[in-house]
């Protein structure tokens, strides 16, 4: 590695970062801006009904307002199950300035379900203000008509013409607020790519004076030992297709293969359910394959490398690493069935796509840590091969592929919070087949989980590593 | 003053063996829980001392388990001694055992790549010396076939081939100068003293004292993990044999 490569590669680094946190800001769109409101008012549920709304009725009810963009209100009506006629009017005020109103016959007004008030714009600046809702009729006597409440609500009234009763209507309101992260959000990124660049400029310095530093070693590394890499990544894929008539083309079958196969079987279950259901399980497929064949081949990357390792010295991470590399490039030839089957079975591809492969770094990165420790821990206890297949069936089965995450009861779903592969598969398909950018929580997590598990896999192998020749 | 290529200070290496062989996680589990789970510490190698120059060719001496395929192995990097510290300066060649990192469904040609790799050498290196690799294991014809074809001579020959192609700044050798054929045995003979007069440090275990003799500048003999005598050839020789004498 020479003084210009160390330059060269610091530089791109940087640019790198830089243009994936840009493209990012304009992928992500709306959601890295917006999120929904923590303040949105729910629908209480009803104990009784007002008085029956008959023409020259009032019927109102202040709240305070907390949402910054308000995108939607809804009430919800009873009829007593009659027809009615005539209609009613429904008005949201700030003060004395209307703010939306909706008139609506009788007719159209469903029976004990939600009727909506939508702006066309959000309603903005609201926000900490007491709105009023207004509720008015001409509808005459006998139609039954009235508002679904709940009576015994502290801090609320809800006025019938003069008549206050302690209580609320059945409504409720929604909408977004700003995200404090994108206020942030260059502030944040522009903090980190500085910090980035200070510290290659001081390693670049150190080098330049001779001294030793960690990330200059890295670089090193990874440049003496790319050809070595590069070797052992084409000796996986040669040796394990080779004497098959296909080849490699089982990269791109395989997935499929599994896909079909399961689409067979749970697609009558599940399809209803969810969108697009051929393409939400090739996703799922894709992804849970990488990481269990991953994890299986970092899994006896050490161990099995056994004469090689207690008779040359190489540095052992490039073994697990060489795996995660192979099982990779493996990923990325069948990413491009999982393409096609985007646009054979109409998923209109957009350019959130690209978030995509966030989600998939994240996976690799993940996969890595798991395979470094798993790789270490194989060294001394050999049952770990047994118990790694038991263990990737039940993380299978507990992980949203084939099935969508909402059957999952939701008291039991805090458990699937905890697993990584929901996160990083649930956001991937969220990016593909919806086409739009998670909530910003979304990257923090994954890249957390990543991280995590990167520095515990990496630790261990590190503390254990000198044994390893002794117990091989 | 000529350089030291190779310190070694003070170095001590310690080989746990539990007394039944505890290969997985039950056995270790129930052992311990019995309380039964003991080590045995086998000391491989006690406080050995010693440096090499530029140039000079080490032998190492001394019975089956003295320790000295340890001390190869320590001083390429394979093990880390349990205390003590090893200093090299330079690249380090080891012919520990050839063609470890072979694979056998792979063609030959393939596996000059996977196993020049394995030895550190570069993609260019490696393309640079492609035929003089393929000349010198004489293996042309098969170049293109799976190595699982070749007959054991045959991968022998292009292990050596692959192993003494580069020049060496510390070659480490342990044993592998008879490969292949009576004539191949003598080319592979040459190549290795070429390799030494070329300036290479060199460490070399052999039972074979006469080969000893003739290769080394100095000698180690080592015992049960013992320097027993650190000097020059002769005089080392000598003594060994006297010993060796005097006990057989």
């Amino acid at each position: 590695m020479t003084r210009k490569n160390l330059k060269n590669v610091f530089i791109a680094i940087v640019a790198i970062y830089t243009a994936l946190v840009v493209s990012f800001y304009f992928l992500g769109g709306d959601q890295i801006k917006y999120k929904p409101s923590d303040n949105n008012i729910l629908m209480p549920e009803a104990n009784t009904v007002t008085k029956e709304i008959i023409s020259g009725s009032l019927i109102t009810q202040d709240f305070e307002n907390k949402i910054e963009n308000i995108e939607q209100l809804a009430i919800v009506f009873t009829k007593f199950y009659r027809e009615g006629n005539g209609s009613v009017t429904i008005s949201l005020y700030d003060g004395k300035d209307l703010l939306i109103t909706r008139k609506i016959k009788l007719k159209d007004i469903p029976e004990q379900s939600r009727v909506y008030l939508t702006p066309e714009e959000p309603l903005t600046g609201l926000q900490g203000k007491t709105l009023t809702l207004r509720i008015s009729s001409t509808s005459g006597k006998n139609n039954g008509l009235a508002v679904m409440m709940r009576e015994g609500v502290e801090g609320s009234t809800v006025r019938f013409n003069s008549k206050e009763t302690v209580g609320t209507l059945c409504f409720s309101m929604s909408g977004f607020d700003e995200n404090p992260f994108s206020k942030y959000y260059w502030y944040a990124v522009g903090t980190i790519g500085l910090i980035l660049a200070t510290v290659f400029y001081i390693s670049y310095k150190k080098y330049l004076r001779g001294r030793a530093n960690h990330i200059v070693a890295a670089i090193g590394a990874i440049y003496r030992y790319k050809f070595l890499i590069s070797q052992l990544v084409i000796r996986d894929f040669k040796s394990k297709y080779k004497r098959s008539i296909l080849g490699i083309f089982w990269s791109f079958l395989n997935p499929l293969l599994t896909m079909t196969v399961q689409f067979l079987v749970f697609s009558t279950f599940f399809k209803a359910d969810t969108q697009n259901y051929p393409v939400y399980l090739l996703s799922g497929v894709v992804c849970f394959s990488f990481f269990n064949e991953c994890t299986t081949m970092c899994l006896s990357s050490i161990s099995g490398n056994a004469r090689l390792i207690t008779k040359v010295y190489i540095p052992k991470y490039i073994f697990p690493l060489a795996r995660t590399i192979s099982s990779s490039v493996n990923l990325a030839i069948s990413l491009v069935p999982l393409t096609l089957a985007c646009l054979v079975l109409g998923v209109a591809i957009k350019p959130q796509a690209l978030l995509f492969f966030y989600f998939l770094a994240c996976l690799v990165v993940f996969s890595l840590g798991i395979g470094l420790f798993l790789s270490a821990l194989m060294v001394f206890f050999r049952d770990i091969q047994f118990l790694w297949t038991v263990l990737t069936q039940i993380w299978m089965y507990a992980t949203p592929i084939f099935y969508p995450a909402e059957i999952i009861p939701e008291k039991y779903r805090f458990i699937v919070r905890f697993n990584p592969l929901y996160h990083f598969i649930g956001n991937a398909r969220t990016c593909l087949i919806s086409g739009v950018s998670p909530e910003p929580r979304a990257y923090i997590f994954c890249f957390l989980f990543a991280a995590i598990s990167l520095l515990i896999g990496a630790y261990t192998f590190k503390k254990t590593q000198d044994k390893f020749a002794l117990y091989l | 003053m000529t350089k030291n290529m190779i310190e070694v200070r003070n170095v001590t290496m310690k080989f746990r063996m539990s007394d039944e062989p505890l290969n997985s996680l039950k056995e270790v589990f129930t052992t311990a829980v019995k309380g039964k789970l003991k080590f045995n510490e086998f000391l491989a190698l006690d406080d050995v001392t010693f440096d090499l120059e530029k140039g000079k060719t080490l032998g190492l001496i001394g019975k089956n388990g003295a320790g000295k395929s340890t001390t190869l192995k320590l001083i390429s990097g394979i093990l880390k001694p349990t205390s003590g510290t090893i200093r090299t300066y330079g690249n380090i060649v080891p012919m520990l055992e050839l063609g470890a990192g072979f694979d056998l469904e792979l063609t030959g040609k393939e596996n000059i790549y996977l196993n020049g790799a394995i030895l550190g050498y570069s993609k260019e290196y490696l393309e640079s010396k492609y035929d003089e690799i393929v000349d010198f294991a004489e293996i042309r014809d098969f170049i293109d076939m799976p190595i699982r074809n070749y007959s054991s001579g045959m991968m022998a020959r292009l292990a050596f081939s692959i192993a003494s192609v580069v020049q060496p700044e510390i070659l480490i050798v342990d044993e592998i100068l008879a490969v292949g054929d009576v004539a191949f045995q003598e080319k592979s003979f040459n190549r290795m003293k070429e390799l030494m007069s070329g300036g290479a440090t060199v460490l070399f275990v052999s039972h074979d004292l006469e080969k000893i003799e003739e290769m080394c500048d100095k000698v180690i003999w080592l015992d049960h993990g013992k320097v027993v005598m650190f000097g020059d050839t002769d005089e080392v020789c000598a003594e060994y044999k006297k010993a060796q004498g005097i006990k057989g």
